[in-house]
């Protein structure tokens, strides 16, 4: 069961298909490197990722969707196994670089960029982005309406080499590659340029967004963390449970359960390509906002007080261990596991070796990872709120 | 598949799928918003439930997680589910934790407070954004008059603040016995083992009085009911509009025939009503629809279709809803096209197999057609049903849909430009 092949075609594409359950469906991601050194390369992107998406009715058999962000394009694609053929031409066709019917892509964009832009979580990611690296081409995570208007003409072939395709089927995986080297074959490489490395965040740095009349307020912080390959992630990974991973840490027990501050708080890896962050975030009235950022910098603090114990580090990992089978059940999300990897630019076979390495962890290990990466002075942020519900200094370090 | 009901009144559905080393448990109570007095007490009770059993350490989101599961629950029309989905060989610990909060949840004054709290800020999250509670649950008072069906389900904090110990242990013995609630167990477990397992947890439950079935119908509306709501976030004005749908007890199928309508005027990546009217207007309008509040055969009678759009202030909102007034009447007299018809099967099906390739999923939709329908087994008729819709079908369904009996919900945008 589970059988990989795993190809590097001669053109730069790499192909891992997995044959992986019964359900009688293809799931299929490619992921396409689009670095957008400009807003008007993001509009030119996110209007490739429309195109893609209403240029395929789900009814002719192959389910299309595609998202641009600054760093790629990534297309999903699922189907019945009948309709394999038709799947693998389709992203062939993705990959010339062409929106389809521009005017209608152009008008979906603009809608749905309207409506984002109004969505305080969209203003806070971006003031987050600018806060963490203004200046490099992340720090604008959105097109304006006036860039995506400006597009009139689209023509930018993906480039093969770093693109990586994801094909999960119930069936022979060597026939998977098979079909699709032979449909991706004749992809010809292109040209781009990759993105400038991004700069270390300055740590320790919280800065409010004010949003005056805003009920509810955003807390969104981020610390240096490490990247999936580094042999210190999967004690990481379980010290980030421990913290805030899962319902039964102690942010969600303190913050929640406790308290009723939030409905959730979530700390999670957020894997920015060569420079990995650790995500910490909660959503919280503005009553509390205050309140809610104090119990953040105490908790952190007591990290230091009192360690991870023996019996939180087995709860952490078993969790850990147990959501790679739960959560990753489906061949949708194995799919979208694998290519999330690919999409930090990382390599998908770690997908396969981390119950290993995650069950290998100490408790020691867990204790000295959360003491170098866990503490307070190492979150940098946001917070948009009402100015009225801030405190007057804004730091975790007490 | 095997269903059995214990000499308590529970009833089990097991379904065995070797595919992946999981298992997964669903307990559906046959209580949802409608049937609570106060908004939200069913929310409210459906998040007390994660205390735990009494007489056990720690509360039900650790026993799950400590495992290596995951665990959620959702409280809908005429139901609450919780589901986990765990490794397969911690199965038995899962069926022993929800045997133990259905005899005696851990349920105390200072639990209610905090809960109500992180209620307030579940809805906040959900309500304070642009469309947020639209078109649910601002369209159902405009669509019902009584306060089962038109009140807001998700919670009102203020009524929330006066609910006590007592309130929750009444509720408890009114809707959570076993006699009132459906066990699925699915995925990588041995029936026999399964049965052996609940007989020896859930099977020691005492018997409780199981409530009557109350019927929540009401006269659809009389011509066209309308509301407004002021959305400060809204950047574009928007309308839902809200039709009452046939007792889905009476036939799973006439559901279905509203779904083919839904997609042929909103579904694929030509739909009706976005050609018409960027072909007529030059405009882009954004619209969805669906056969169900929340979700296709996801409540008993009485249940509604729903058609939202989301369109430029420059277009007027009577100029949208005469576009699906016009591809509604094209549909009623002709029907759906033959290639609509099939694109809509193929797209359906397709979605369903994915959906219920997802474990929770699965045993969420096998325990929700037996707690609401009575028979677990008529969720797999699905694909069946779909398939089967005939351009008829749809035309009929699409004749009822008139201008003259429909709730219209308004947004008014506060962040037009």
């Amino acid at each position: 069961m589970n059988r990989l092949v795993d190809r590097l075609l001669p053109n730069g594409l790499r192909i891992m298909a997995l044959e992986y359950g019964v359900m009688p469906m293809v799931e299929a991601r490619l992921h396409l490197p689009a670095p957008c050194h400009t807003p008007a390369d993001l509009a030119a992107s996110m209007l490739l990722a429309t195109g893609v998406s209403l240029g395929r009715d789900p009814g002719d058999g192959v389910e299309l969707g595609a998202a641009g962000d600054v760093h790629r394009v990534a297309v999903t694609a699922s189907a019945a196994p009948a309709d394999l053929g038709l799947l693998l031409t389709t992203l062939a066709g993705v990959t010339g670089g062409r929106p389809g019917d521009l005017a209608t892509a152009r008008g979906h964009l603009a809608a749905r960029l309207r409506v984002l832009g109004a969505h305080p979580d969209v203003a806070t990611r971006t003031a987050l982005s600018r806060h963490l690296f203004g200046g490099h081409p992340v720090a604008h995570p959105f097109p304006t309406a006036d860039d995506v208007a400006a597009i009139t003409e689209i023509g930018r072939p993906f480039d093969p080499r770093g693109a990586v395709l994801v094909v999960l089927a119930p069936e022979d995986p060597e026939r998977l590659a098979d079909a699709a080297g032979k449909a991706l074959g004749g992809w010809a490489p292109g040209h781009t340029t990759p993105l400038p490395p991004l700069p270390p965040i300055v740590t320790g740095r919280l800065a409010a967004l004010p949003q005056p009349g805003t009920a509810q307020s955003r807390i969104r912080l981020r610390a240096p963390a490490v990247a999936a390959p580094d042999p210190g992630y999967p004690a990481l990974f379980v010290a980030n449970n421990v913290v805030g991973g899962y319902l039964s840490s102690r942010l969600a027990r303190s913050l929640r359960e406790d308290r009723g501050y939030v409905y959730g708080v979530r700390s999670y890896f957020d894997p920015h390509p060569g420079r990995p962050l650790l995500a910490v975030e909660a959503d919280t009235a503005a009553a509390t906002t205050s309140a809610a950022l104090e119990v953040l910098g105490e908790e952190f603090d007591r990290l230091g007080d009192h360690p991870p114990t023996e019996e939180e580090v087995r709860a952490a990992r078993t969790y850990a261990l147990g959501s790679a089978a739960t959560r990753l059940a489906s061949r949708a999300a194995f799919a979208n596991a694998l290519a999330d990897l690919a999409g930090r630019s990382e390599d998908p076979l770690l997908l396969f070796d981390f119950a290993r390495r995650l069950g290998a962890v100490t408790t020691d290990e867990v204790i000295a990872a959360a003491a170098r990466h866990l503490t307070p002075g190492r979150f940098s942020g946001v917070v948009a709120a009402d100015p009225g519900a801030l405190p007057e200094t804004l730091s975790l370090v007490r | 598949m095997r269903r059995v009901t214990l000499p308590n009144g529970l009833r089990v559905v097991v379904e065995e799928n070797h595919t992946t080393p999981v298992a997964s448990v669903a307990v559906h109570y046959d209580v949802g918003f409608r049937a609570e007095d106060r908004s939200g007490m069913a929310h409210l009770f459906e998040h007390l439930m994660f205390q735990g059993a009494q007489g056990r350490d720690g509360d039900h989101f650790q026993h799950v997680e400590s495992v290596g599961g995951f665990c959620n629950a959702s409280t809908r029309q005429d139901y609450t589910d919780f589901y986990t989905v765990v490794p397969a060989e911690a199965l038995d610990r899962v069926i022993a934790a929800e045997a133990g909060r259905m005899r005696a949840p851990k349920i105390t004054e200072r639990a209610i407070r905090t809960q109500t709290e992180v209620i307030r800020e579940e809805i906040l999250g959900k309500i304070r954004k642009p469309y947020g509670g639209f078109p649910w649950p601002r369209l159902s008072p405009v669509l019902f008059r009584d306060f089962a069906n038109a009140h807001d389900g998700y919670g009102d904090h203020e009524a929330l603040l006066g609910v006590t110990v007592d309130d929750c242990a009444g509720f408890f013995a009114r809707h959570y016995g076993p006699g009132n609630a459906v066990l699925t167990v699915t995925g990588d477990v041995r029936t026999d083992r399964v049965l052996d397992v609940v007989s020896r947890t859930f099977g020691e439950l005492p018997a409780a009085p199981v409530p009557e079935r109350v019927s929540r119908w009401e006269p659809e509306p009389a011509g066209l009911v309308e509301g407004e709501h002021l959305d400060p976030m809204a950047p574009m004005p928007a309308f839902a509009i809200g039709h009452r749908v046939p007792d889905p007890a009476a036939g799973f199928g006439t559901h279905f025939a509203f779904a083919a309508v839904a997609a042929a005027l909103t579904g694929g990546n030509r739909p009706r009503l976005r050609e018409r009217l960027r072909r007529e207007t030059g405009h882009t309008v954004t619209f969805s629809a669906r056969t169900g509040l929340f979700d296709l055969l996801d409540a008993r009678d009485p249940d509604m279709w729903v058609l939202t759009a989301i369109h430029p202030g420059e277009l007027p909102a009577e100029r949208v809803l005469a576009a699906v007034d016009a591809e509604l009447e094209s549909i009623a007299r002709f029907g759906p096209t033959l290639e609509e018809l099939a694109r809509r099967r193929t797209s359906w099906t397709n979605t369903h197999h994915r959906a219920m390739d997802e474990p929770a999923q699965r045993v969420r939709a096998l325990g929700r057609f037996e707690i609401l329908f009575g028979d677990a087994g008529t969720a797999d008729l699905l694909p069946g049903l779909c398939a089967s819709v005939t351009a008829e079908d749809a035309a009929k369904a699409a004749a009822t849909l008139r201008a003259d009996s429909r709730a219209l919900l308004t947004l008014v945008p506060g962040a037009a430009r």
